[in-house]
């Protein structure tokens, strides 16, 4: 089992290395919505300080979302997921070395430039840790949410709105909870263990339900 | 009971009796518990005449989380044993699910511009509402998106199962996070708080508005059954004249 999730993960980043970089679109968006906000919110540096945890969670919701669509449509257009399958393996480890592929490929680069984007937003440097540690806790229920609905909709062309569509009013939970957590410069703990639950059910729920996803989409 | 069911026929004979009764249930009790609500109850002492939409909202809401509470007890039942009846009945489900929600939410915002001086506050009861009503669209969405008629009725199945999570959150967001929303008055342990002249309406308009979400799934399921019905005999009439055409084909003209 842990030898098929490590199968599929090395042979995801091997993907990703020769594709020309893909992977990093969602980091780039990330960069770029930070920037925007910056512009929308004018040049007053302490209205936006004061809202810079909110946005660059924000910003890390929206971009860890739009880089799913393709997370499960590829292996299961072209025949991948069926050879898997006859070859006796589990789907779930096909699932859990997905989700841990996609959220060092996505999540990783957003996670690297989330204080660069703090900073740009006038947030003061005592806020950063939190930042991170917020980011580094509720990541996985990002990516695990995104990767349910990706598995829901994987055999519809063009499913990367769809994907947002499905997650997006999940997602607020792990948003509200998330920027609790930082708000108050320290951490705050008890948003934090929430959203470490949130996280942790997340990390139940969905490889099951996108493994009976998978299955029927298999059928 | 399930497989008896099964048999569209069967079903058809039963819903032909069910949907007038529905229909007529429904009317005769929502209309004297909204005209009740409107000019008989007295004034509430501290909310005014701006209460009475209770008559409108609270039973919205209850039957839109018990809708949800259908639609995934059928998905259950159509993922599990394939139950085709089942699937269509979360079908129809959903949209009314939906109207339902979006009329709580509504009348609910209303009420809270009154009473708390904001249309919408984003407080945990209200968020919850509004993510079961995303939820509901979701499942429209897929429903309508896969093409597969089995792959939809088990994506959308799957989808519907995982949303219930949603339920109990909605329920007991107000006990536990303080909440400019009021907690249950009506169903909780010693009693219902609300008093006993306001009560009778609000109980027939609950039943009522479950009537109306009875005869309109049951409709909407009838109707389903007639257009795949009519499907069919197209189907085997066309097939007749030329029988090269792949009945996939004719099924979704636009996959």
């Amino acid at each position: 089992m842990i030898r098929e999730v490590t199968q599929i993960i090395v042979r995801d980043l091997n993907i990703a290395r020769y594709s020309g970089g893909s992977w990093s679109q969602g980091a780039i968006f990330f960069v770029l919505f930070t920037l925007l906000a910056a512009f929308a919110l004018g040049p007053e540096q302490a209205a936006r300080a004061n809202m810079a945890p909110a946005l660059i969670w924000l910003a890390a919701t929206l971009s860890s979302q739009l880089a799913l669509g393709h997370m499960f449509t590829g292996d299961l257009g072209n025949g991948m997921l069926d050879c898997w399958k006859t070859s006796n393996r589990h789907i779930s480890s096909f699932v859990i070395g997905k989700f841990i592929t996609h959220w060092a490929l996505v999540f990783g680069p957003i996670l690297l430039m989330a204080p660069l984007g703090a900073l740009m937003l006038g947030a003061p440097v005592s806020t950063l840790a939190p930042l991170l540690v917020s980011l580094l806790i509720g990541g996985p229920a990002l990516i695990l949410f995104g990767g349910m609905a990706a598995a829901l909709t994987a055999n519809t062309k063009g499913n990367g709105l769809l994907v947002v569509l499905l997650s997006g009013p999940l997602l607020a939970s792990p948003l509200i909870f998330g920027v609790g957590a930082v708000q108050a410069e320290l951490i705050n703990t008890i948003d934090l263990k929430i959203l470490g639950a949130i996280s942790l059910a997340a990390s139940v729920l969905c490889p099951i339900i996108s493994i009976a996803a998978l299955k029927v989409h298999l059928e | 009971m399930l497989s008896y069911f099964a048999n569209p026929v069967r079903f058809q004979n039963l819903s032909k009796w069910m949907v007038p009764i529905l229909g007529l249930a429904a009317l005769g009790l929502i209309l004297p518990a909204w005209i009740m609500g409107l000019f008989v109850v007295p004034v509430d002492y501290q909310q005014g005449e701006a209460f009475r939409i209770i008559y409108v909202h609270v039973p919205a809401v209850i039957v839109s989380s018990a809708v949800y509470g259908f639609l995934a007890a059928a998905s259950f039942v159509s993922f599990v044993w394939r139950h085709s009846l089942a699937d269509s009945a979360a079908r129809a489900a959903a949209p009314i699910g939906a109207a339902f929600t979006f009329l709580g939410l509504l009348t609910g915002a209303l009420w809270g511009k009154p009473m708390w001086g904001a249309y919408w506050v984003w407080d945990a009861r209200l968020t919850s509402t509004l993510v079961m009503f995303f939820l509901f669209i979701g499942y429209i969405t897929i429903r309508n998106t896969i093409r597969d008629e089995n792959a939809s009725a088990r994506i959308g199945a799957i989808a519907a199962m995982a949303g219930a999570v949603n339920l109990p959150i909605i329920k007991f967001s107000v006990d536990w996070w303080s909440s400019l929303h009021q907690p249950a008055s009506l169903m909780r342990a010693g009693g219902s708080g609300i008093d006993g002249s306001m009560l009778p309406p609000l109980l027939m308009a609950i039943t009522g508005y479950l009537c109306l979400f009875g005869w309109l799934v049951l409709l909407s399921m009838l109707s389903e059954l007639d257009e795949r019905r009519a499907r069919a005999l197209i189907q085997r009439k066309s097939g007749r004249k030329a029988s090269t055409a792949s009945p996939q084909m004719e099924g979704n003209p636009d996959a």
